[in-house]
């Protein structure tokens, strides 16, 4: 089968690019993979990209603008196919709506994914329907602004398929594109290959990971910390992650008194390894678009507590079996779920060996399964409505 | 590391005071209660230091002070009204004082990670804020500010 991945920029970093190029690399066995960068800002991606997976960019904008006036020109003229409403309309521009419509009149047959709004409306509204034309939510729907949904309920019915991270956000789209044709899915991303150490059930350091937002809720983490400190001072919080809300969550810290006991530890490369320190894992996010780093931490056979946030992590762990759950942003709930594992080193190990079980599920083989299940019944959907289209003999 | 020092485990600049418990590293358990001193060591005059009674029990330490003490050493002339004061423990038996330090666990960049927060003071030589803080090199140092 030829799978086409379209990313904005395949040269940068952050997690949709990473689950897109993990995809690809998984598919690039079987499968004629090719990854096509809107832009591209460097000579190599910053991850490690399968040899078989061929990559090529369609508005390229490096090398001097004297050189190549128009396409200067182009390049610094705003986009008219992007909606504004687009997070990234003010980095697309006349010469990537160039690129992008050239490439996708140009493409019959095989699989094309798209991995966010604009590609995704763009591949509605120039590709061929002999394309199997795949839309990729690495959010949810609404993180969208209101006008964005508009035009996904406008042009995601001309897609095959639209697939979510998470099924309660397939079921948001299910109400966005009502009555329309195109499949929905979910599957999740894909847990990453790599040597993961058991965790440490006696470290008694608690480990929490993400980016220093207000979407992350680590102010509500720090507070319900703060109770249990009292009662347990030789347990200790470590948040790794940086992020514009460090000044603040210090201050946090130091108000409250948890110097001691709460640390920002700043941003890792090496997650693997310090998730293998802790005793247990929390995310008191506001909000998730799925919660990959739950499935990390899980995958170390870490106990978890969870705030049941939208979106994500009442999906990933049947609260009591393979972590807890506790109502979102309920900061006394959260203490008391901590404390029962502080208190309960047998709940603990039950936990966290469930929940290495529990996200096999999520396993890179798995998860490519799910894919390519998807693409064989899309491209037999298609199929029969080709061959009836064609002249019926005698 | 440096060849034995006074591990610090908690710090508690708290009500004026700032109190330190922790442990000599490599020391045996078990011994009786000893008094130690804690001195405090202003960084551009090393020959100004001040100093408070630390307890010592099996090995492990603590110490407090009130955040006063710092306004009793006279700022020097060339002061910019900013003092840093590195701290030691003297010990029974132990010819050389030793730095506190946090260097036996594995959080790397102390003094960007583990922070504390300022003590301010109305003294009758003035305003002071204090504040400890961990070296570059995971040392426990506190910085004085006047005014």
């Amino acid at each position: 089968m030829k799978i086409r991945y379209l990313l904005f920029n395949a040269y940068s970093v952050g997690g949709t690019i990473r689950t897109v190029i993990n995809q690809a690399n998984a598919l690039a066995g079987e499968h004629d993979v090719e990854l096509v960068s809107v832009f591209q800002t460097r000579d190599q991606p910053r991850f490690d990209l399968d040899p078989r997976v061929r990559l090529l960019t369609l508005a390229g904008l490096r090398g001097s603008g004297w050189r190549h006036p128009i396409r200067a020109w182009l390049g610094g003229r705003a986009s008219r196919l992007v909606p504004p409403s687009e997070v990234r309309y003010a980095s697309f521009n006349r010469l990537s709506d160039r690129g992008l419509v050239r490439y996708l009149r140009s493409l019959d047959g095989g699989v094309l994914v798209t991995t966010r709004p604009a590609l995704n409306l763009l591949a509605a509204r120039f590709a061929s329907p002999s394309v199997i034309r795949v839309a990729q939510e690495h959010m949810y729907v609404r993180s969208h602004k209101p006008d964005l949904i508009d035009q996904i309920a406008r042009w995601y019915p001309r897609l095959d398929a639209v697939v979510t991270l998470t099924d309660a956000d397939a079921a948001e789209y299910a109400a966005i594109l009502d009555g329309a044709r195109t499949r929905l899915a979910t599957i999740p991303n894909a847990l990453t290959p790599a040597v993961r150490t058991p965790a440490a059930p006696n470290s008694k350091i608690i480990v929490a990971a993400g980016r220093l937002t207000r979407q992350k809720g680590f102010d509500l983490l720090v507070e319900a910390f703060a109770a249990v400190a009292d009662k347990h001072p030789d347990w200790q919080l470590r948040i790794y992650g940086d992020g514009k809300e460090r000044a603040k969550l210090q201050r946090l810290i130091h108000r409250l008194h948890l110097y001691n006991h709460v640390f920002l530890m700043g941003g890792t490369t090496t997650l693997e390894q310090e998730l293998a320190k802790g005793a247990m894992f929390v995310l008191s996010s506001r909000s998730e678009g799925f919660g990959m780093v739950l499935i990390e931490a899980m995958a170390h056979a870490l106990p978890v507590v969870s705030f049941d946030c939208p979106n994500g992590p009442a999906e990933i762990i049947t609260g009591g079996r393979d972590g807890l759950l506790v109502p979102p942003q309920d900061v006394t709930g959260l203490t008391v779920a901590i404390e029962s594992l502080i208190a309960d080193p047998s709940l603990r190990n039950r936990l966290g060996t469930a929940a290495k079980e529990s996200v096999a599920r999520y396993y890179v083989d798995r998860i490519r399964g799910r894919w390519e299940q998807l693409f064989t019944e899309l491209q037999e959907m298609k199929a029969p409505s080709r061959r009836s289209s064609a002249p019926v003999g005698p | 590391m440096e060849l034995g020092h006074a591990e610090v485990e908690q710090v508690w600049p708290r009500g004026g005071r700032v109190r330190l418990t922790g442990f000599i590293a490599g020391a045996e358990a078990g011994s009786a209660p000893e008094t130690a001193t804690l001195t405090l060591t202003d960084r551009d005059h090393p020959t100004v230091v001040l100093t408070c009674p630390a307890t010592l029990r099996g090995g492990r330490f603590e110490t407090s002070f009130g955040i006063d003490l710092l306004a009793s050493a006279s700022p020097l002339e060339g002061d910019d009204g900013r003092q840093v004061w590195d701290l030691h423990l003297k010990v029974p038996g132990r010819s050389e004082p030793l730095r506190l330090g946090r260097h036996l666990d594995d959080i790397p960049n102390k003094k960007k990670v583990i922070t504390f927060p300022a003590q301010t003071d109305d003294t009758p030589m003035g305003p002071i804020s204090v504040k400890p803080y961990y070296t570059v090199q995971s040392n426990l140092s506190l910085i004085c500010r006047r005014g």
